[in-house]
This record gives structure tokens, C-alpha cells and sequence, in this order.
């Protein structure tokens, strides 16, 4: 019972705004298995609503959708783009072999769903990369309509908020075998080359050091 | 001399190749003609030639000069800053840069020789190419001398403006295919120093930009401000960027194991290195803008399925190959479509 006493509190601190985060998903994983809860909720809610003068026609609940969302919900922050990257890697314990995985970016080799797992664009379907960014009287990326950096901001949690059903089929594992490895493995093998990558750009092109500005400067 | 040679410049985009020889037979007849006529200063300067000359200029002043600032590097949506040194002592190039956010990063390079020239320079400052640097590149460039460049970009002059407070002019880079990217790029109108640069995908999206926040230019760098301040500094090497012989060819390797039988247009070896404890060969190649690496590691390495990864602008595409009974990974790194990258991993092949 005291179980129940301190979830009840935790659910007057959720809607006080007071809660923290991990009170928020003991609250809703509560409400979602406990009928009596929920209708402690309700009620609340329904107090608070005709308190503010803004009692709803029709009552909705809506908890059980946020939880499921924030079941699939990727953490936000730290990880870097490559460990974001290689993360379904570890939790669907891809094993080596040939299993094609289309990683960050996906926006760029949009798919419908359900078919982004696939190898992305084949050559005759990409686009012509052959752009007039060089109209006349252009001189910088706003005005030849070039979108702001922030286009490129992709991961598979943009993908979708942007109207991707399936985020998660990025990954398709089309055979497998006992040899697993890990994602951190497959990450530094990625980021090792990666930099190796950087040195042979900035050594066989005239850029100078330019090109160690891509060097990944998050924790690795 | 120099008209004559933007004479020539124009000229050849409007002869047919068969006439090229004999035009270039005829070349000293020209200068004759064109020092002899009394209007030829009256020749406007062809946009294109002064591009190729600004890129020549670039591609000088980048290595040549001494300078140092910082300039903000952004992609998807993040934004780095990072400071550089870089100088030139003895005829070598000292640079160092330092991440300015995030996890501290630092990279020294020392020693580049000015009197080195690597394939890239030359793509990009249109020198004369021999035959023998781009054997292997089956795209028949071996008659370019000028202007390689534009056979694969278009490029164009569009105007002017300010970056880090300095009057840049602006070049867009305009790919010809689809194989490769394009770029914006912002030229110091005074010394000819990159001081931004855009990398434009398809669609126009600028995948990456450099742009210089503040910078002083042929200024006394100081030796401290070269040296390393963090013990975890990553000291860049120059293993995989040969020097062009005198025949102005790569220096022959015969250890090399592998090749590739693709390439997108314009592309050739520039470099390659293997690494002796690792056993992995890397082949570099350029167009004289862009590079990509294909690494070839044995299968121990690591057990990986193919995969494709980006980060940035940056692409990479993983793939096995079997030659004989020994399995290897092929990787396929570069600032290109990865459609290419694709097509150049599965190109790959041994040399027997």
C-alpha cells in the first residue's frame, strides 16, 4: 500500500509539473497497469479542469498512447551521431554476415515505409546532382534557396516525427550467423577509418587541416 | 603570355578535339599574332580562365601562406569551432588545429615539403598532366593540360562578399554527374586563401560548410602556437599522399594487392599506404576537390555485415570480398554520394 501512496504522490508531483523524469515513467507505467490509478488520475484531472474553468465536453486518455511513445522514444543527447548510429546494431544483436543497414540518413534515401530497410537509391534513382546552384545573381546559400544546415539534422527519431511510420526498419538483417559483434566495435572500426579517411583528405586534397574539422567530437 | 594562354584557354572549348593537336603545334605562331596586334589588351577576361586562375591561386596560397584564425565548421545541424595555425618554415608546412567545444582535439602536422606535389595540386592547379600519373584511370585524360577541373565541374564566378571581415570572391563548383558533389567555395580576393567552403548535395543542400570567423593572413606565426598542448594530440601523417615524381607519376608500389576497376569520371590513384602491422591497404583517390578512401583490412579485423554509415558529409560503405580463401572487409570512405562509394567497393578487385 505504501507503494500505492508514494505513486500517488508522484502523480499529484506530475501534475503539479513537479515531477522528474523517472517519476513520470513510474507514473504513466502505473496508470497503464492499474485500473484504480488511472481513474485516481482521471479525477484529478477532471477536479483541476473544473477548477480552471476548463472542463473538456468529452474526456480523453491519452496515457496509454504517451507511454507507448515513450517506449519507443530514443534518448535525446549524448550519444554521438555514430553511436547513434550503431545503437539498433546492438539492441537487435545483428550478427555479422551480409545484413544491410542503412544508418543515419535515412531521410536522404527517403523510402516510403517499410521498404527503407532496403539497400537505398540505386544509381538511376538518385537525383541529378547536377543542380543550377549557379544561376546568375545568386551569391549565397539563402538566396539560391539552398536550406539552412539544419536540413541535414537527421536521425531515425527525426525521421519519425517527420512522418516515418516505420523508423525502425532501417535495419534488415537479410542472413545471419553465430559471429556477433558489437556496436561499439563496428563504431570504432567506423571512426578508425574515418580519421584515417580525414588524414588522406587532408593530405591528397589542398585544403590543409580544413578537413580534421569533421573529426567526430563526441565521446567516442 | 598569360593572354595567350587564356587565348587558348577559350579556344580549346571551342575546337573540336581533332584540332587540339594541331592548335598546340601552332602554339607559338599564336603568341607571335597576339603580341603583334596592337588591340590585345582589349580582350575581355574569360570568366572561366579567371577561375582557373583563381583556383591556381588558391591552391598556391593554401599551402604558401602563413596564417592563423578560427573558423566554424558546421554539419547536420551541429556547429564546431576550431582554431588553426598554420606556417611555413624552411619550405615545410607546420599547421595545428584545435577544437574549441567539445572533447578536446588537437592535430600537428609537420613536414610537408612546398616542393612536394601530389596529384591533387596538380588536378587543381590545371599543371600539366602525363599519361603516366593517371594509368589506371580509365577515362582518358592523359591529353588534359589545363583546366582539368572543368571537365568534370562546371564553374562559375558569382560575385562577391565578406567572410572573417575579408572581401572573398565566390565560386560555385557545379558537378557534371552524379558521381561526385559540388561545392561553394569563398576565395580571399587578396591572397587567394580558402576562407569557406560549402559542400552542396543533391537538391542543394549543403551537406557541410567551413567558414572562417576571423583570420590574419601572412602573419609571423609563433613556434609555440605550433607546437601540441594536449598530451592526447593526434599527430596527422602523410603516409598515404605521395609526391609526384619527376615524370610527375606516382612513385610505383609493387606491394599493392588490390585495385579497382570503376572509377567516377576524373578520379585517379593519388595515394596509397599500407600499413605493415595491420596489413590494410589504403587506396586514396581525387578529382583535384573531392577524396575518398577504400580501405581493404583482412576479415579477422573485424566481422561486420555491409553496412553504410554517414556522418556529416561523410560517407561510408562496408562490404566483403573473397579472394581465394582469404575473406576481406572492403570500406569505401568519402565525401561522395554513396552510390559511388557503392560502386567503387564493388569494383574492387585483386591484382593477380
Amino acid at each position: 500500500m505504501s507503494n500505492n501512496t508514494q505513486i500517488k504522490e508522484s502523480l499529484s508531483a506530475l501534475m503539479d509539473g513537479q515531477a522528474d523524469e523517472l517519476e513520470v515513467r513510474r507514473v504513466l507505467k502505473e496508470v497503464s497497469e492499474n485500473d484504480e490509478l488511472r481513474d485516481t488520475w482521471r479525477r484529478h484531472q477532471l477536479a483541476a479542469a473544473a477548477m480552471r474553468r476548463e472542463l473538456p465536453e468529452q474526456v480523453v486518455d491519452y496515457s496509454s498512447a504517451i507511454h507507448a511513445a515513450l517506449e519507443h522514444e530514443e534518448s535525446l543527447g549524448g550519444p554521438s551521431a555514430f553511436s547513434r548510429i550503431a545503437k539498433p546494431l546492438g539492441r537487435l544483436a545483428v550478427a555479422a554476415s551480409v545484413a544491410v543497414i542503412a544508418l543515419v540518413g535515412v531521410q536522404q534515401y527517403n523510402k516510403p515505409a517499410g521498404t527503407s530497410g532496403n539497400t537505398p537509391a540505386t544509381v538511376a534513382s538518385i537525383d541529378n546532382v547536377q543542380v543550377d546552384f549557379s544561376a546568375p545573381q545568386l551569391r549565397n546559400s539563402v538566396e539560391f534557396g539552398i536550406p539552412p544546415v539544419t536540413a541535414r539534422t537527421v536521425s531515425a527519431t527525426n525521421g519519425a516525427q517527420q512522418g516515418y511510420t516505420a523508423p525502425r526498419s532501417v535495419i534488415q538483417v537479410t542472413e545471419v550467423t553465430p559471429d556477433k559483434v558489437t556496436r561499439e566495435q563496428v563504431q570504432a572500426y567506423l571512426n578508425e577509418l574515418m580519421l584515417q579517411h580525414t588524414e588522406n583528405a587532408a593530405s591528397n586534397t589542398n585544403q590543409g587541416m580544413l578537413p580534421f574539422a569533421r573529426m567526430p567530437t563526441d565521446q567516442d | 603570355m598569360q593572354l595567350f594562354s587564356k587565348l587558348r584557354q577559350s579556344l580549346k572549348l571551342r575546337l573540336p578535339f581533332s584540332l587540339r593537336l594541331l592548335h598546340k603545334r601552332l602554339g607559338s605562331l599564336f603568341v607571335i599574332l597576339i603580341t603583334a596586334t596592337p588591340f590585345s589588351s582589349s580582350f575581355a577576361l574569360d570568366d572561366l580562365s579567371s577561375v582557373t586562375n583563381l583556383l591556381k591561386q588558391m591552391a598556391e596560397a593554401n599551402r604558401q601562406l602563413s596564417y592563423q584564425g578560427i573558423f566554424s565548421y558546421e554539419h547536420g545541424g551541429a556547429l564546431k569551432t576550431v582554431k588553426v595555425f598554420h606556417s611555413v618554415r624552411d619550405g615545410q608546412e607546420f599547421e595545428r588545429i584545435i577544437h574549441l567545444n567539445g572533447p578536446e582535439r588537437e592535430v600537428v602536422r609537420r613536414g610537408n615539403n612546398l616542393n612536394c606535389q601530389r596529384l591533387g595540386d596538380a588536378m587543381l592547379k590545371g599543371e600539366l598532366l602525363r599519361g603516366e600519373s593517371l594509368r589506371g584511370a580509365p577515362s582518358g585524360l592523359s591529353e588534359l593540360s589545363r583546366g582539368y577541373l572543368e571537365s568534370h565541374y562546371n564553374l562559375y564566378m558569382k560575385g562577391e562578399d565578406r567572410v572573417a571581415g575579408r572581401d572573398i570572391t565566390i565560386v560555385h563548383v557545379v558537378p557534371k554527374d552524379k558521381f561526385r558533389y559540388g561545392y561553394v567555395l569563398g576565395v580571399d580576393k587578396e591572397t587567394g586563401l580558402l576562407l569557406q567552403s560549402m559542400l552542396i548535395g543533391s537538391k542543394k543542400r549543403v551537406l557541410e560548410r567551413f567558414q572562417f570567423v576571423d583570420v590574419t593572413i601572412r602573419t609571423l606565426v609563433d613556434d609555440m602556437a605550433l607546437e601540441p598542448t594536449n598530451q592526447d594530440h593526434h599527430l596527422a601523417s602523410l603516409d598515404a599522399a605521395p609526391c609526384l615524381n619527376e615524370k610527375g607519376a606516382l612513385p610505383i608500389n609493387s606491394e599493392r594487392h588490390w585495385k579497382v576497376t570503376w572509377l567516377p569520371p576524373g578520379f585517379a590513384l593519388s595515394g596509397y599506404h599500407i600499413s605493415p602491422e595491420r596489413k590494410r591497404e589504403t587506396l586514396v583517390f581525387t578529382d583535384g576537390l573531392t577524396v575518398f578512401s577504400v580501405f581493404v583490412d583482412p576479415d579477422e579485423v573485424i566481422k561486420v555485415p555491409d553496412m553504410q554509415a554517414e556522418r556529416g558529409a561523410t560517407v561510408a560503405f562496408l562490404s566483403r570480398i573473397r579472394n581465394g580463401n582469404e575473406e576481406h572487409v572492403i570500406c569505401v570512405v568519402g565525401e561522395i554520394p554513396i552510390e559511388t562509394a557503392k560502386k567503387v567497393a564493388q569494383s574492387l578487385i585483386p591484382i593477380k
